[in-house]
């Protein structure tokens, strides 16, 4: 089944232009990482995808399991399964972690039309998922990423995702800002939740990144567009070579 | 909820409790080392408290919450008056305004010449939930002490774009994302056992 389809989007910011006729299609059970210089997009796309109202769509659609995704408001699209793990979490100042993982998770069960978990199912799922990432108790205490280092922050995004089980996973630069220890606990994390019915898209810089986590397919985004796409490999020759024979 | 009496507490014993405002004298005068506090949560009609802090020692701590909706026009007036030497007082105040409400906050800190090493402080925080909303802050200050110290502030603007889309991100709606914000924002000022208003208030909005 085909997950994620997008089709010559163009987008960007005010009268910016960023994405520049972007085309990109993920199927249920796949896992694809998107590289590229600073300022090429991929952030921009990672936004679009979620509906982040700051970016506007000029052209172009995209369907999510063959839903429109772009006539759908953010949290619809959370709902239907699209998860976006931020480059740079918002911190929310006296709203508490676990309040707002309860929030979300209703919000989801409740859209699905499934029952709320009672509060022993909810202890249950949440002791699961901070156990395998290494988040504590006192870490759930906190207000939501208030207070938290760089690595600290991407840790609890990812336990978020993990806690969430979304079908649909955008993880823009989870490796920035880990340290090696981390990133193994992390890629971890992200590996016990691939199955053939769950996809990733994963934005990154680092090979080492696809080593942990390997992805079936690499594609270079440079100046708003995919302009090559392979496997591994590819990941490899970029880390090398660089993008200027793609500029 | 637009027509919804406000709500006063004034604190006894250390514990707010419910006080009917009519009843409440016109000015409420604070003697010797006491302490009068209290807390409006309002979001019906217009507020106006007076305090004079009369003998050496005496306090106040004065706190409002407001919220204002649709066409709604309110003010809030609180006046203190510091006519003792080491009187001290507070206020804190923080605000909500949607669709086309104009709320006014102003605050008066009077500290009259004898009264010596005094403290006043003011602090004035307000949400606007649309570009049609209104709320403007006109501390006075009317100082004729040497030796005091006094302070004010106020910061008044839009809810944090970034901190709506994470919440919308995670599958939350719009009106209980709100509501999260909006009880973080308020919850210093604005007890537990109220952040239900928060709840009923955003119903009937956006
Ligand atoms: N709010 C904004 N206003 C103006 N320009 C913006 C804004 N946000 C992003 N841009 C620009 O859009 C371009 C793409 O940004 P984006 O964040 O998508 O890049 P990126 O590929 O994620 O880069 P990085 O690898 O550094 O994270 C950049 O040139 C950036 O400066
Ligand atoms: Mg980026």
């Amino acid at each position: 089944m085909t997950f994620l389809d997008i089709r010559n989007l163009y987008a960007g910011i005010g009268e910016k232009e960023i994405l520049k006729g972007l085309s990109l299609k993920i199927n249920a059970g796949e896992v694809h990482a998107v590289m590229g210089p600073n300022g090429a997009g991929k952030s921009t796309l990672s936004n679009v995808i979620a509906g982040n109202p700051a970016y506007r769509v000029s052209q172009g659609d995209i369907t999510f399991k063959d839903k429109n995704l772009l006539a759908m408001t953010p949290d619809m699209r959370a709902n239907e399964g699209v998860f976006l793990a931020f480059q740079h979490p918002t911190e929310l100042p006296g709203v508490s972690t676990a309040l707002f993982l309860k929030t979300a998770l209703n919000a989801k069960r409740k859209y699905l039309g499934e029952k709320e978990l009672d509060a022993v199912q909810y202890m249950k799922r949440l002791k699961l998922r901070s156990l395998a990432l290494k988040v504590t108790d006192e870490m759930l205490k906190r207000p939501v990423n208030v207070g938290f280092s760089g690595g600290e922050k991407k840790k609890m995004e990812t336990f978020q995702m993990a806690f969430l089980e979304p079908d649909f996973c955008i993880l823009d630069e989870m490796d920035s800002g880990l340290d090696v220890d981390s990133l193994k606990v992390v890629a971890d994390g992200i590996n016990v939740l691939r199955s053939n019915t769950r996809s990733f898209l994963l934005i990154t810089h680092h090979h080492l990144l696809l080593d942990y986590i390997q992805p079936d397919f690499v594609h270079i985004l440079v100046n708003g567009r995919i302009v090559k796409s392979g496997d591994r490999s590819l990941a490899l020759q970029v880390e090398e070579k660089g993008y200027e024979e793609y500029k | 909820m637009k027509n919804i009496n406000n709500i006063c507490l004034v604190k006894k014993n250390g514990v707010y409790e419910p006080a009917d405002f009519k009843t409440l004298p016109s000015v409420i005068e604070v003697r010797k080392n006491e302490c009068f506090e209290c807390l409006f949560i309002q979001t019906g009609e217009s507020i106006a408290l007076k305090v004079v802090l009369k003998e050496e020692g005496a306090s106040c701590d004065l706190k409002c919450v407001y919220f204002g909706a649709e066409s709604e026009q309110k003010s809030l007036v609180f006046d203190v008056t510091h006519a003792a030497g080491k009187t001290k007082s507070a206020q804190t105040v923080k605000g909500v305004a949607a669709d086309k409400a104009k709320c006014a906050f102003s605050g008066t800190i009077h500290i009259l010449p004898d009264a010596q090493k005094c403290e006043g402080t003011q602090n004035h925080r307000a949400v606007l939930l649309s570009d049609t909303a209104q709320v403007q802050a006109t501390p006075e200050l009317e100082i004729y002490a040497d030796d005091v110290i006094c302070s004010h502030g106020s910061a008044v603007g839009p809810v944090d774009k970034n901190q709506l889309f994470y919440l919308l991100s995670r599958g939350i709606d719009e009106k209980t994302a709100y509501q999260l914000l909006l009880t973080a924002f308020l919850q210093d000022v604005l007890p537990a056992d109220y952040h239900f208003i928060v709840r009923e208030w955003l119903h009937d909005r956006l």
